[in-house]
């Protein structure tokens, strides 16, 4: 070969250069991974190609910039368990991994690629933020990657993992995309660092506290997936993809497994306390029914009165939403009803079945809710259920009261199946409300009206609130033994393979937000 | 129990770190899946299960009776001849990573158990001076005609106890404090 040749492969080499053992070091003694030793570690051994290594930055406006290959970024494709998916990967140690004009126009190409392929984008982010020596261009590069996260919404899956910083304007790509993975401890996202906090409203807040792992998993519930270091985190990316399909036009992978459809579980029946007041995990009832006890729950911190997660049925993807009586009782509440519409979005937008285990008091009253929204925010869950057309299913497991039963895929609203165990009690209101007002005269007028009260609530429970007068009207079709609830739900879903619903032409619907 | 997600974690060193309170830890190298070494003795380990379905695990020709209680992330809790142990599995590196966040973290204040909604205390189950897990029941707080039971998150000792049996309480009112034990 000749000297073309020998510029080729000394310009490979000055690329090599750039990642020296100083390079490597720097980021672990923050306790953080490379840009480069992430994206790899994302990829199948060997299937990762690099796009667009060599480019240098773009020139300053104002101040010093200093150029280095790839202006801070690296991205590109390859497989993750064999399928195809896109990347970018922010690199902290170059510049910082601030946003100039060149590396937003890197993942830009990334996602209009992903877009065009139908494969889902990963963002591994760790910068800096806006380039302030590129002025208004940097400003620009991130316009151009919140529109293309905007256009590639609901076509191909969008996974952002907050690996460092994440500040500023550099916080709505992540939060345009459809999960947010963050490292504890490593890891932080605000739209005003502490400083300006400091200084606007003399409130003093660490980093940690006020955009850190915790707070944005517990409180915020901006983040749906915590890990403890870089390489769990990216572990938990390839999991989720595992449950996921690539594009809008596909189905999730099958994943077959030795736990037969048919499986009996007879500790099912007992799951339930007599006792209407006591408490239960119903993540127990979800772990008995799915394929191998296998949950992977999103969000599992915030808002934990509802319970969200992806599983197996006889090996198809399901998106499971659930009623936590353990937690607030299961009420709905904004936290929880914002959580489960948001699932049911993402479900419904990449063809996943929604399985629903519903065991709810009602919605949570109080002024601290009405005040805070909770009639539009409850809409929304509302919302998402009636307008999804994938493959609805329902398991009453015990409470079902008013508004709640139709927010939770009541028949009337669209839900396919609807199932109830034994247990279930569903009524306009409970016993007590009820009683408290169909007898409100008589009651005042009592000799003894704790006596009648009793009386009549028992009148109550054995007459209204069991699941067999919804049965008889066809708003249950069947009445379950809980044992054989996994079969019941495998056959249903497997009849719903080909279904399919006719909806007037709109631009969009107007969802309450 | 191999998982999509496991790692290829053929000759490599890893350490299990103990999660209860004296945080010991144990350096072992793979080989393979059943050949480990550790301090330089080498040490054969088989899982075997069962025909009843109860997993045994053979370590140098002796079995255990063995169950895997919950997996999440890198932290296990196994049952081994009906003790149960919790501890997390690092790399080297992982280590250090603890090691430079423990040393940049400020002392821990505890932790403040607040009132998820507005109720009534059906019970308090700690004093002040107590010790407690996470996981430990501190309170039960009735609210939506359902009994709460409200536990700790982190391992502490009490602080004060802020409310009373029968007591009724709004959301976010103070309702147990827990101190970082002193290390």
């Amino acid at each position: 070969m000749g000297q073309a040749f020998d510029k080729f492969l000394e310009r490979q080499k000055r690329l090599e250069a750039q990642y020296d053992d100083n390079y490597y070091e720097k980021q672990h003694n923050r306790g953080k991974l490379t840009a480069r030793e992430r994206i790899l570690m994302l990829f199948d051994e060997g299937s990762f190609e690099e796009l667009d290594a060599f480019v240098p930055s773009a020139g300053s406006s104002f101040g010093k910039t200093k150029s280095v290959m790839g202006d801070g970024v690296i991205a590109g494709y390859g497989t993750v368990q064999g399928r195809q998916v896109f990347a970018y990967s922010q690199d902290f140690n170059m510049m910082g991994g601030s946003l100039g004009a060149v590396h937003a126009q890197k993942i830009v190409k990334v996602h209009d690629m992903a877009l065009k392929t139908g494969s889902p984008v990963v963002g591994l982010i760790d910068s800096g933020g806006a380039r302030i020596q590129e002025g208004v261009s940097s400003l620009n590069g991130y316009a151009n990657i919140f529109r293309r996260n905007v256009l590639a919404s609901g076509v191909v899956p969008q996974i952002s993992a907050i690996m460092g910083p994440a500040a500023g304007g550099a916080v709505y790509s992540p939060a345009m995309t459809d999960f947010i993975f963050m490292t504890e401890g490593t890891s932080y996202m605000f739209v005003t660092g502490p400083d300006v906090v400091r200084q606007v409203l003399n409130e003093d807040v660490t980093t940690e506290e006020l955009g850190g792992a915790k707070v944005h998993s517990t409180k915020s519930g901006v983040a749906q997936f915590v890990y403890s270091d870089d390489a769990n985190l990216i572990l938990g990316i390839k999991k989720l993809l595992t449950y996921i399909p690539s594009n809008n036009i596909e189905n999730a992978p099958f994943v077959p497994n030795d736990d037969p459809v048919d499986r009996i579980e007879e500790s099912l029946r007992d799951i339930v306390p007599e006792d209407p007041d006591k408490p239960y995990d119903v993540k127990e009832v979800i772990r008995l029914v799915v394929d191998k006890g296998r949950f992977f729950e999103v969000a599992e911190n915030f808002a934990q009165n509802i319970v969200v997660g992806f599983a197996r049925l006889g090996g198809f993807t399901i998106g499971v939403i659930a009623n936590q009586p353990k937690v607030m009782a299961g009420s709905l509440d904004i936290d929880s009803s914002v959580k489960g519409a948001r699932f049911i979005n993402f479900c419904d937008s990449f063809n996943i079945p929604i399985v629903t285990f519903e065991d709810v008091p009602g919605f949570m009253p109080g002024s601290d809710q009405e005040h805070q929204g909770i009639i539009r925010n409850g809409a929304k869950l509302l919302y998402a259920y009636t307008r999804a057309t994938v493959p609805k299913l329902t398991v009453i497991l015990r409470k079902s009261y008013g508004g709640a039963y139709i927010v939770m895929n009541a028949k009337g609203i669209g839900g396919d199946y609807s199932f109830a165990w034994p247990t279930a009690e569903i009524a306009v209101m409970g016993p007590d409300g009820a009683i408290a007002i169909l007898y409100k005269k008589e009651l005042a007028a009592a000799e003894d009206p704790a006596k009648l009260k009793r009386e009549l609530v028992a009148k109550y429970r054995e007459e209204v609130t069991n699941p067999y007068i919804a049965d008889e009207k066809g708003f249950i079709d069947e009445v379950i033994d809980p044992a054989e609830t996994r079969n019941k739900l495998y056959r249903a879903l497997k009849s719903l393979d080909k279904k399919s619903v006719s909806l007037p032409r709109r631009k969009h619907g107007n969802i309450p937000l | 129990m191999m998982d999509s997600n496991t790692q290829n974690i053929q000759n490599r060193t890893l350490i299990a770190v103990s999660n209860n309170q004296e945080k010991s830890s144990y350096e072992f190298q793979v080989k393979n899946q059943y050949e480990f070494s550790s301090k330089g003795r080498k040490l054969k380990v088989e899982m075997v299960e069962e025909a009843d379905g109860i997993m045994l695990i053979s370590c140098e020709g002796v079995r255990y009776p063995f169950e895997i209680v919950s997996i999440k992330q890198n932290t296990y809790e196994v049952m081994v001849n009906g003790v149960s142990y919790t501890f997390t599995i690092e790399t080297p590196f992982s280590l250090k990573r603890r090691q430079i966040l423990a040393a940049q973290k400020p002392a821990d204040a505890g932790e403040e158990l607040r009132a998820p909604m507005p109720g009534k205390i059906v019970s308090v189950l700690v004093k002040p001076g107590q010790e407690v897990q996470p996981g430990t029941a501190l309170v039960v707080l009735e609210a939506m005609k359902m009994q709460n039971t409200l536990s700790a998150t982190e391992a502490g000792i009490v602080g004060t106890v802020a409310v009373k049996e029968g007591q009724t309480v709004s959301k976010d009112d103070l309702l147990v404090e827990t101190k970082k034990p002193k290390a």
